[in-house]
């Protein structure tokens, strides 16, 4: 009994002592009782692979009982130590310690953790010990020589299927540079689907109202669902209100420049931020919309044409998937929409120091980066082909995971994977999909050999090459040996596309 | 005196036997209720599901730690068969989030159950439930004015009421909100006209929703659309959740017979087994089991008790 005293004090003079260099209040290190390592930081307690979540109050009232093991603590002294600004019933602690032996799996009869003394209080009987410095108590992973890659508690930082801007973002400084500091006006950001066309807006949104010396006000316009004037007109007003604040602050009240008409909105806006010598930068997404809008009305579009290529005050900048060729082939007038904002600035892969930022996610802080090798960020990076959303897919699956090889796979087997291969295939020309399936089936292959294979298509071959790479789907590496960007668009490929001669 | 006093015991000892004999008829009577009563409570059903009561959610301890580990940055799109539970899990995410101590977020956590929304009614339910849960966890943040959203309340009126929202909370909090949109039910805007959903899916691409966040449940999502797909297909990182694990199983099913029967040798791994570990599986083969065992006059529960359950049902 006394060797189990000194031990409990021993323990818990540590946690103690941590906790006043700390500077906290309470016990937070952790420690473990009969088997289980408590976490107190965590509301944790494990025994091996079983993990439990308890309540921040049940823990702390563990912690009290596990600073005075083996000492009788009465209900009074529990109230103090956890509730101390609180007038709580007996019932609180009595549920509380009900808790805790649910938790424990302990018997109030029989018990091994908490004893219960009549009409005196409760008793922590339990042997309490200092937590090894190991506190991770999973079993072993399949390979062993590979370090777990897990983090339970921390936030992962990696986002998928949301935008990003600030410092969740990466790369792009010379499409970045074109658009707000280069000479044109009217531009089309053209890029297959989750390669980053929203998240390159929102950046843009947030560096051109972060550096007023640019004179933009920026106004971020999702087209997505405006398939009639009326919806066009009602998310230019939502595009408005959610700028608000911004345009306070350019002088500009939203109510003023609310119109029945959408041009004419758009027309006080660029006429009111011109007073204030300013520049409209009008950021418009989704704008494949602008397709089944053509066809319901096409005098829209000519309007809006107009409206984003006034010389007065405004930079267009428009992103979408290459869908929106078609507004170029549109019949039926002398200047289809997309004269002026092409050529397209291409949004393909991320260069490799920009895959390698954010795969360790540099613009975090050192301590909530995730921890991988080089070697680690090297085969992410290839595996991906420098894709963003692939790059955070992987990398967030191989934190779920703790290992690279497992979450190679599961991206390759998910579905949403698939399903953006596939919508990009859909989107290429002919030929650009006979030489994918071909690359896919002969990796590394050569100009010459792609064109040989593809002879009939051979003199438009170097365009296609071109518009692949500046995709993303396609890479030279080394010099006139090419593949298919990314791993998982490869596999896709293989059993999806078809055969290669096809 | 003699013969006074045995007049006067006679009707004495007749006022001991009627009470004596009344004693015994309230008695009975009482015995009979009781075991009335005791009968009722053993053959009742098992404790609901655990939205209904949190002591009865055990295990997905890896689950939830995913979950929370991943809202910072990221949505979640729960799927799994009925009765795995989804609903339960919701609610357990949310009871958490309440309690969670994050450094650098401050989450509110928002239950909406859109099954059997009409489609009319999605953002002014979305709308109804936000403004009310934010008005109960921080008074003063928000007006509680369920019911007054009409039809014309769209996904504009939900985006403004958002944006004041987080706002309200942003002044009451030096950390970054989290507004977690836990979404029961949200296979049921495959019901809904197309463009109704992208009007729900916009609401992430304006700024208010670096503040936003959703878990979402359901049977399935579709993702096949008319155009290049439906605007979910990529925006939730999915999760498919399956059973419980054999451990798990026991306490669940410890926890629901606790009291009533005794589970006798291999009980639970055949009923893990028969249900593939489905918690809502487990729960009405419990009830099921009880109720027979009882009307058997039995005490145990046996392998044999699964089993012709099991004939029963035809599984």
């Amino acid at each position: 009994m006394r060797r189990f005293q000194a031990r409990s004090e021993s323990a818990i003079k540590s946690t103690t002592m941590e906790n006043s260099q700390a500077g906290e209040g309470s016990l937070t290190a952790d420690f473990k009782i009969g088997g289980w390592l408590v976490q107190p930081r965590l509301n944790r307690l494990s025994r091996g692979e079983q993990v439990l979540q308890i309540e921040p109050k049940m823990m702390d009232v563990l912690v009290y009982l596990a600073h005075n093991a083996g000492e009788v603590v009465s209900k009074n002294d529990i109230t103090d130590a956890v509730w101390p600004d609180l007038f709580i019933t007996e019932s609180v602690i009595s549920r509380a310690i009900a808790g805790l032996r649910r938790a424990l799996e302990d018997d109030a009869r029989n018990p091994r953790f908490i004893e219960t003394i009549l009409k005196r209080g409760y008793r922590l009987i339990a042997e309490v010990l200092p937590a090894p410095e190991v506190t991770d108590t999973r079993p072993p992973r399949a390979q062993p020589t590979q370090p777990d890659l897990r983090r339970d508690a921390a936030p992962v930082p990696f986002v998928v299927g949301q935008w990003v801007r600030g410092k969740r973002f990466y790369g792009r400084a010379g499409q970045i540079a074109e658009i707000l500091e280069g000479n044109r006006n009217w531009l089309w950001v053209l890029g297959t689907r989750r390669i980053g066309k929203t998240s390159l807006l929102k950046q843009l949104e947030s560096l051109a109202a972060a550096s007023p010396e640019l004179g933009f006000v920026p106004l971020f316009w999702d087209l997505q669902g405006a398939d009639t004037p009326e919806d066009l007109h009602a998310d230019f007003g939502e595009a408005l209100l959610d700028a608000e604040q911004r345009l306070e602050d350019a002088g500009i009240r939203v109510a003023e420049i609310r119109a029945d008409d959408l041009f004419e909105s758009l027309g006080r806006l660029r006429r009111q931020l011109s007073a204030n010598n300013l520049r409209l930068l009008l950021l418009c997404d989704e704008v494949e919309e602008l397709i089944q809008l053509n066809r319901k009305d096409p005098a829209v579009l000519r309007k809006l044409r107009r409206a984003m290529q006034s010389q007065e005050a405004v930079r267009s900048v428009l992103a979408s998937s290459s869908r929106l060729w078609q507004l170029a082939e549109a019949g039926g007038d002398t200047s289809p929409f997309l004269d002026g904002f092409t050529p397209p600035l291409y949004l393909g892969s991320l260069d490799d120091d920009e895959a390698r930022a954010l795969i360790r996610q540099e613009a975090l802080p050192a301590d909530v980066r995730p921890e991988f090798t080089d070697e680690q960020i090297e085969r992410i990076r290839t595996s991906c082909g420098n894709h963003p959303y692939l790059i955070q897919l992987l990398c967030r699956r191989t934190l779920d995971e703790g290992d690279l090889d497992r979450a190679i796979e599961g991206v390759a087997a998910d579905r949403a994977v698939s399903f953006f291969c596939a919508v990009d295939f859909d989107l290429l020309g002919e030929e650009e999909r006979a030489v994918l399936r071909l690359l896919a089936a002969h990796p590394g292959a050569s100009a010459s050999s792609i064109a040989s294979r593809l002879s009939e298509r051979a003199d438009t071959l170097p365009a296609s090459l071109e518009s692949l790479q500046r995709l993303g789907l396609m890479r030279e590496h080394p010099a006139d040996a090419f593949r298919v960007a990314n791993e998982f668009l490869r596999r896709w490929l293989l059993t999806e596309a078809g055969p290669p001669d096809r | 005196m003699k013969r006074r006093s045995s007049h006067l015991k006679a009707p004495a000892r007749a006022g001991t036997a009627a009470l004596i004999g009344a004693a015994r008829a309230v008695g009975k009577s009482l015995t009979r209720r009781f075991r009335a009563s005791l009968d009722r409570w053993r053959e009742a059903d098992v404790r609901g599901p655990p939205e209904c009561d949190p002591s009865l959610f055990v295990g997905r301890e890896q689950l939830i730690a995913r979950v929370l580990s991943t809202i910072h940055n990221n949505s979640i799109l729960l799927t799994g068969d009925s009765g795995i539970g989804k609903t339960s899990i919701l609610r357990e995410i949310e009871r958490r989030l309440r309690s969670i101590d994050d450094p650098a977020y401050r989450f509110f956590p928002v239950y909406i159950d859109l099954e059997s929304t009409p489609e009319d009614r999605l953002f002014a339910t979305a709308g109804d439930a936000v403004l009310h849960e934010v008005a109960r966890l921080c008074p003063g943040s928000a007006r509680d004015d369920r019911g007054s959203r009409g039809a014309d309340y769209d996904h504009r009126g939900l985006a403004a009421d958002l944006r004041r929202t987080v706002r309200a909370l942003g002044a009451t909090s030096s950390k970054m909100v989290r507004l977690v949109l836990l979404v029961d039910g949200i296979d049921e805007v495959d019901n809904y006209h197309q463009r109704t959903t992208q009007k729900l899916r916009s609401l992430f691409m304006a700024s208010v929703a670096e503040n936003l966040v959703m878990v979402a449940s359901g049977s399935e999502i579709s993702r096949e659309w008319e155009r290049e797909g439906s605007p979910w297909y990529n925006f939730f990182e999915e999760i498919k959740l399956t059973g419980l694990r054999r451990d798990d199983v026991e306490r669940l099913v410890a926890f629901l017979v606790r009291g009533r029967m005794k589970l006798g040798e291999g009980v639970v791994e055949r009923i893990a087994a028969t249900t593939d570990g489905n918690p809502g599986l487990i729960r009405s083969h419990c009830r099921a089991l009880l109720r027979r065992s009882h009307r058997q006059g039995r005490r145990t529960l046996t392998v044999a008790d699964v089993d012709a359950l099991d004939r029963h049902h035809g599984t």
